[in-house]
């Protein structure tokens, strides 16, 4: 079960709503319960046994709140603390990292020994296990720092920690924020579910329409591994790369949203037109916010944030980028583009203090903010790069033909090297282009069209929904970060 | 969660909203993009070739006009053998045309389609291709299986096809999926071909600021004289065997014909294969209907004969006999006459001569049937 699949929309997501929204109407505990019991069998459908994982993680943190704040002794805290600290990883290091580590551990000794030493275990990744431990450990280490206080009961706390539409891929949610949606009867109005359609709506149009559509050339020219010396194919390849991972992503985000609106929930932003970034710093702040917000609040300044002096912000700044990087998977590349951001976000908060800089953006006005866009997105695209290919015999040569190095432009060859479908996707990307600058300098549209007359509203959707049916590639590409 | 100021959503303006969204999902979704891949199916680029989807336009256009009209179908052997328009001249009988609706890669089996559209149209006669290449038994083949698939999902988003009736039950389990029973279904068979619709459509409208070559493949604006002129004659293959010198043609056979001659093209079946069946379908549907039948073989390059063994086309003779004898319709078996090479494209199609003359044939024979 995903959100790409017409069962979760004919049947599961009618039914959480038809139950939690009509049959149980102003009974919290019951919409709970039901709410709970669904979100539990999505999660099976998506994933299978790894259901317990979900649960382990749910108990222990659950108890580890509540010793936690029935404790004043420093230590007693502080060990199940480190209960709830050391299951979540431990789950995020077996199902997650282990295999990664024997892989890279069988490396080190066939270059050193000549001999393998380990077989990987081959352990299949549970659906959203990155997403759900980061969620319950900020539980556990807000309470720890009394900026909380622990969940009344069981069934709210459960409801936090597997609530469906955000379990796979996000948002991540704070406990505070989720206590707040949850503390009243569940209900909604005939504004907020047409919102919520709209979002869903939106969001599938986003992922089936351009994510799908532009990731099979991404994939044709990165999977190929052919022409990597063509300026034009790996610029075309990586743009079609970051308009997949965002479109992809943002459309789980949106459906997300929706979804959760639908039954009376608000879940929080995640993206804010990431691509009209103008700094490192802005683009964090405008892509997968919850995260860069959880890492910052539970990284970035527990090892010591900007406070304590330049080297150890530099520190923090670099430890932080590089565990985010490492967080969206276990490979090399991934830590290489954690690095890389890290690396980007020290030069500009450095550079940007020099004086020729400050002059030149002072002076320059437009001009220097368009500049400083160009470079924000080149570097972005350089680093989407560094996360779309694992193979490093593809990888750095794209790198370099990426910057310009050796590289050369060869249009004919470019042509020949595309998927068939070729100009319907030229399009669907320069449209993209238009919608994410017009969104990025008026503000989305989705709360826009949420708004306008019935009719105007159901020509938009219905029009998405049946672009959505006929422009769709013949095969589904799963959700990036459901591998995350 | 706040609401906008303007946000005055109330529950009867949701219901409308989702109304309207059905609404238009269902127009856009059934009704315009269906009738922009059906119009680039045939018109624009979306196929290799357009005929692939002119089949049931053009039974359609042929319906609507006055004259009587005489109808080709069947495989590349009629569709390059036929001058609709030569043999139309050549017609004492007034007001009677000659059309070609004969496709490259057609069998029996998968035109059996277009007979209740071709019932419903009731033409004057058909001419139906029953050469030896129409009788193969079905065999495990990929590519035969991706031609079906092709030409029935094709004939299936350009007509309302309902599996009903006897040709449905001929229909092998797997190829039933490209029938188009319900309007979600047609709409999923159509889904096969939006992307290389629009696809086609922005390269068509953009070519010139993308500076990209384009070279319009379709046929003909539907209902247009030139569409109707095209039913009549279509384009034909450029010369081959024609511009070779005798020796080029005689290796091309010595190379080629011995590995040809055991296909089943040059083994037909006497009966109870798939094409059988749909050819008994064919027949029996058009002369109940009060439709003439007339079985067309043309001959193949004589080289070719040199190449068959003794009785190898038997099933051919036999299959011919029944339907003659079964049915009481025509045939006009020229298969074993032996036409100048110099009348030949390649083996098995009829070149710019052959085609004069197998027009003048067929007007003769057309003559004396339709004034007999």
């Amino acid at each position: 079960m995903d959100f790409v699949k017409t069962e979760y929309y004919l049947y599961f997501l009618p039914l959480v709503v038809l139950l939690t929204i009509g049959l149980a109407s102003r009974r919290r505990r019951t919409q709970l319960l039901i709410l709970l019991s669904m979100s539990y069998v999505f999660f099976w459908l998506a994933s299978g046994w790894h259901i317990i994982l979900l649960l382990i993680s749910t108990t222990i943190d659950w108890t580890a709140g509540k010793k936690i704040q029935a404790s004043d002794e420093a230590s007693k805290r502080k060990r199940w603390l480190r209960v709830s600290l050391v299951t979540n990883l431990s789950l995020l290091a077996v199902f997650k990292y282990l295999d990664f580590l024997i892989e890279t551990w069988n490396l080190a000794s066939l270059r050193f020994t000549g001999a393998l030493e380990a077989d990987a275990l081959g352990l299949a990744l549970p659906v959203g296990i990155s997403f759900y431990t980061f969620q319950t450990m900020s539980y556990t280490i807000d309470i720890y720092l009394k900026k909380q206080k622990p969940y009344d009961s069981f069934l709210d706390f459960a409801c936090y920690a597997a609530f469906f539409p955000q379990l796979v891929a996000g948002p991540i949610v704070r406990a505070d924020h989720f206590r707040k949606e949850i503390e009243k009867p569940l209900s909604t109005n005939p504004y907020r579910f047409r919102l919520g359609l709209t979002l869903i709506i939106y969001g599938i149009a986003k992922k089936l329409v351009i994510a799908d559509n532009v990731a099979i050339h991404a994939n044709a020219i990165f999977v190929e591994g052919a022409h990597l010396g063509n300026m034009g194919l790996i610029w075309w390849a990586t743009l079609c790369f970051g308009i997949q991972i965002y479109c992809d992503f943002s459309a789980y985000t949106d459906i997300a949203i929706g979804s959760a609106h639908l039954v009376g929930v608000e879940l929080p932003e995640n993206f804010k037109t990431p691509y009209a970034a103008t700094s490192p710093q802005d683009f964090w702040r405008r892509w997968h916010i919850s995260l860069s917000t959880w890492l910052r609040d539970y990284l970035y300044i527990p090892l010591g944030g900007s406070r304590n002096g330049r080297n150890r912000m530099i520190f923090a700044l670099m430890m932080t980028m590089l565990l985010g990087g490492l967080w969206h998977g276990a490979s090399w590349n991934f830590v290489l583009w954690g690095l890389v951001h890290g690396l980007l976000l020290i030069v500009h908060r450095f550079g940007k203090e020099t004086p020729f800089i400050k002059w030149f953006f002072g002076a320059s006005g437009r001009v220097g903010v368009l500049v400083s866009w160009v470079i924000t997105q080149f570097f972005v695209f350089f680093t989407w790069l560094i996360f779309r290919v694992e193979d490093t015999a593809v990888l750095i040569p794209s790198m370099k033909t990426f910057v310009g190095w050796g590289g050369h432009f060869d249009r004919e060859e470019m042509y020949e090297h595309l998927p068939e479908i070729k100009y319907l996707t030229f399009m669907l990307a320069a449209c993209f282009v238009l919608l994410h600058g017009i969104s990025g300098k008026l503000g989305g549209g989705k709360e826009w069209l949420a708004r306008r007359h019935s009719v105007i509203w159901g020509a938009a959707c219905g029009t998405m929904l049946s672009l959505a049916f006929y422009l769709r590639p013949a095969e589904t590409i799963d959700f990036i970060y459901f591998r995350f | 969660m706040p609401q906008p100021p303007d946000s005055n959503t109330s529950l009867a303006s949701l219901m409308a909203s989702i109304g309207a969204l059905f609404v238009t999902y269902l127009v856009c979704s059934s009704l315009i993009v269906p009738d922009l891949v059906n119009k680039s199916l045939v018109e624009g680029n979306s196929l290799s070739s357009g005929r692939y989807g002119i089949t049931f336009p053009a039974i359609e256009s042929i319906g609507e006009l006055e004259s009587d009209a005489i109808v080709t179908i069947g495989s590349s052997i009629l569709q390059y053998a036929t001058d609709g328009a030569c043999i139309s001249e050549k017609l004492t009988t007034e007001n009677t045309r000659v059309y070609n609706l004969a496709i490259s890669g057609a069998n029996p089996y998968t035109e059996m389609v277009q007979i209740p559209a071709l019932t419903e149209m009731k033409p004057r006669m058909v001419l139906l291709d029953l050469g030896p290449n129409s009788l193969w038994n079905f065999y495990e083949s990929e590519s035969l299986d991706d031609y079906i698939e092709f030409r029935f999902t094709v004939l299936s988003i350009t007509a309302e096809l309902h599996a009903e009736g006897e040709w449905s039950d001929l229909l092998r389990e797997r190829d039933r999926t490209y029938i188009a029973n319900s309007v979600h279904e047609r709409m999923q068979l159509t889904s096969s071909y939006s992307q290389t619709t629009f696809d086609e459509l922005f390269l068509k409208h953009f070519h010139d600021v993308l500076d990209i070559p384009y070279y319009h493949r379709g046929m003909p604006e539907i209902g247009s004289d030139a569409w109707l002129s095209y039913l009549e004659t279509p384009n034909f293959m450029p010369p081959k065997f024609e511009t070779w010198n005798e020796s080029e043609v005689d290796n091309w056979f010595q190379e080629n014909m011995t590995n040809k001659a055991k296909m089943g093209a040059y083994n037909p079946n006497s009966n109870g294969t798939l094409n059988h069946q749909a050819l008994n379908f064919m027949i029996r549907t058009l002369t109940e209907a009060d439709i003439e039948v007339v079985l067309v073989a043309p001959p193949h390059h004589p080289q070719v004969y040199d190449y068959l063994q003794p009785g190898q086309i038997d099933g051919h003779n036999a299959t011919l006999e029944f339907f003659e004898q079964t049915y009481g319709v025509q045939s006009l078996n020229w298969y074993w006459e032996t036409w100048e090479p110099g009348m030949f494209r390649d083996r098995n199609h009829l070149g710019d001569v052959g085609r004069e003359y197998y027009c003048e044939r067929m007007a003769v024979e057309l003559n004396h049937l339709l004034e007999g």
